[in-house]
């Protein structure tokens, strides 16, 4: 368990006081997959370089398995940190040694023999799919690969955290995709804990089990993701969560709007389609995103209602009736 | 063209022979004392500096005054001024051994800063990375800092040779052997032009040769650079 209690961090910048976090207080359990997503400059990075102590906190605890980090000497901390792997989102391979040789890098700061540290190596790499790439330079890998070599390198001294800032995002969507596949396997398989930084909606619904929205420093929001997906409470969370509402640009002679929530309570399917067939009234779609997990919709759209009281009345009272949530728009 | 009867002489007495092979001995004998040196000493500023490893605003200023300071004299003067100190460490002011003091002591400083920028290249991800995994200061520096810029430290130390055997040459000029002296004694005072441009043909040569091959050396070494995908 990863506890950070009333965490600040403020950087002196000649005179200057920048605060990268304010009274910060999260819980992460074993065993999940935890989210933090913000706006760039927000805090993140900051956040996760506190929990393995790259950064020193300015005050404030953070605290692994009943352990506080922040009391340690500088050698115990250097030995709790192979319990708390991490990952880049430049990879930061060591470009000088081969796929193996930088699996085995951590392992070689130990005194570990050699055919131990390949043993162990290669077993990940087989993990993560690359086998096939043992004597490869990173130059020679692409970006999805440099990350799955990554990955087997923060695993190598088996750590029971895994921390990745931002791991995803210099890939493309198709890798972003299988990195994040893999690390909800190496969750289940291995029951490591992970904590994933990312400003991306779409990396914490993928993933996560529950996410923490982080602005101008501060934590504004925790919970499950589909609580926090579904039911945004503040202005930056919807921003987040519905990355183009703002600029959607709502022009013309435009009637009511509401936005359709699909929290997982309703278990229709096609649910735009039977509405339009049942109420034989014609909807405006101005913004959607949605997806089915598990044959349930979730997610978010936004759509015009007619002009015409009783046509509007008849969708509402539909919408009702199949316990599917809604709010006005402005 | 008629080559000088003084030249042919030279050639004939193998004395030219020998001031290859005492320009090459200089050259690379005192880079290497001057890479012992000079090397930690770029550590010293590379992890002391700001956005270094460990960074200390005293060593690093203090380390960077001196370094600037022997950096900014030009070699010839540093060389007169450094006489006594070469007669203090090898016992004479005279001969090679002088000549390889002072060339190290004006080139440390110089692979201080070529050294210090090279190892500036590593990426600070990298440190962070090494840093997350638990790795030791020492462990960063040998496992992470040196060997990532092995490539660089290696073009870093050919630049840095070429310097030395421009300034061994100098140093022939008070004292020391090598092709400089054959330019300066039997070309220069004496009035053979030949002997001098061959002393220079010779010397651009082994600038060519050292050039080439370490610069091969270090384009081979870099993992960066592969193209093709072999094995
Ligand atoms: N070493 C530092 N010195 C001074 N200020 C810093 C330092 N590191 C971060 N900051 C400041 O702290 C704030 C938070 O930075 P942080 O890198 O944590 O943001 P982030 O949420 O990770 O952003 P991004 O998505 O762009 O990576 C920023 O205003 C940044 O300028
Ligand atoms: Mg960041």
């Amino acid at each position: 368990m990863i506890e950070l209690k009333n965490l600040s961090k403020v950087f002196k910048v000649n005179n200057d006081e920048i605060v990268a976090l304010k009274d910060i207080n999260i819980r992460i359990d074993n065993g999940e997959i935890f989210g933090i997503i913000g706006l760039s400059g927000a805090g993140k990075s900051t956040l996760v370089r506190c929990i393995n102590l790259l950064e020193k906190p300015t005050t404030g605890d953070v605290i692994i398995d009943g352990l506080n980090l922040t009391n340690l000497s500088k050698k115990e901390l250097l030995k709790m940190r192979r319990n708390i792997g991490m990952i880049f989102q430049n990879f930061n391979l060591l470009e000088q040694l081969n796929v193996i040789d930088n699996v085995c890098f951590p392992l070689s700061l130990l005194k570990i023999s050699k055919e131990t540290q390949k043993e162990k190596a290669v077993e990940l790499l087989k993990l993560v799919g690359l086998e096939h790439r043992l004597s490869y330079y990173p130059s020679q890998l692409s970006g999805g690969e440099k990350q799955r070599v990554a990955i087997a390198r923060a695993l190598a001294t088996n750590p029971k955290y895994l921390l990745c800032d931002e791991a995803t995002s210099a890939l493309d969507p198709n890798n972003t995709q299988s990195i994040l596949s893999l690390l909800k396997e190496i969750n289940e398989k291995m029951n490591v804990t992970i904590v994933v930084i990312t400003h991306e909606m779409k990396v914490i619904e993928k993933i996560c089990d529950r996410v923490a929205v982080i602005d101008s420093s501060s934590i504004v929001e925790i919970g499950k993701v589909s609580e926090v997906f579904t039911s945004p409470k503040t202005i930056i969370t919807k921003e987040l969560v519905l990355p183009e509402s703002t600029k959607i640009n709502f022009t013309g002679n435009l009637g009511r709007k509401i936005r359709l929530i699909f929290d997982g309570t309703s278990t229709e399917e096609s649910i735009l389609a039977k509405l339009i067939l049942e109420t034989q009234t014609p909807i405006n779609i101005l913004y959607a995103d949605t997806k089915e997990l598990e044959g349930v919709t979730y997610g978010h759209m936004i759509v015009e209602l007619p002009e015409n009281k009783k046509s509007e009345e008849k969708i509402i009272t539909w919408l009702k009736h199949h316990n599917i949530n809604y709010k006005e728009e402005l | 063209m008629f080559l000088s009867e003084m030249l042919r002489d030279l050639w004939n007495n193998g004395l030219i022979q020998i001031g290859i092979l005492e320009t090459i001995y200089m050259t690379l004998l005192s880079s290497l004392i001057a890479y012992i040196i000079g090397l930690p000493l770029g550590v010293i500023l590379n992890i002391t500096d700001k956005d270094g490893l460990t960074p200390n605003k005293v060593i690093n200023s203090i380390l960077g005054f001196i370094v600037n300071i022997f950096r900014s004299i030009p070699f010839i003067i540093l060389m007169v001024a450094m006489l006594p100190v070469a007669k203090a460490i090898v016992g004479t002011s005279l001969g090679n051994r002088a000549m390889i003091v002072m060339l190290v002591i004006a080139a440390a400083p110089y692979i201080a800063r070529v050294v210090e920028s090279s190892l500036k290249e590593v990426d600070y991800g990298k440190i962070e990375a090494a840093k997350s995994m638990g790795a030791t200061d020492l462990q960063i520096i040998f496992k992470v800092i040196l060997r990532e810029s092995i490539p660089s430290l290696t073009t870093g130390a050919v630049i840095a040779t070429v310097t030395i055997l421009g300034y061994s040459a100098m140093a022939s000029t008070i004292g020391g052997t090598g092709l400089g002296q054959i330019a300066i004694i039997y070309g220069h005072q004496r009035s053979n032009a030949d002997i001098t441009w061959l002393c220079v043909l010779l010397m651009v040569v082994i600038v060519q040769i050292i050039q080439e091959v370490g610069i091969y050396i270090s384009r081979k070494s870099d993992k960066r650079i592969l193209k093709s995908r072999n094995n």
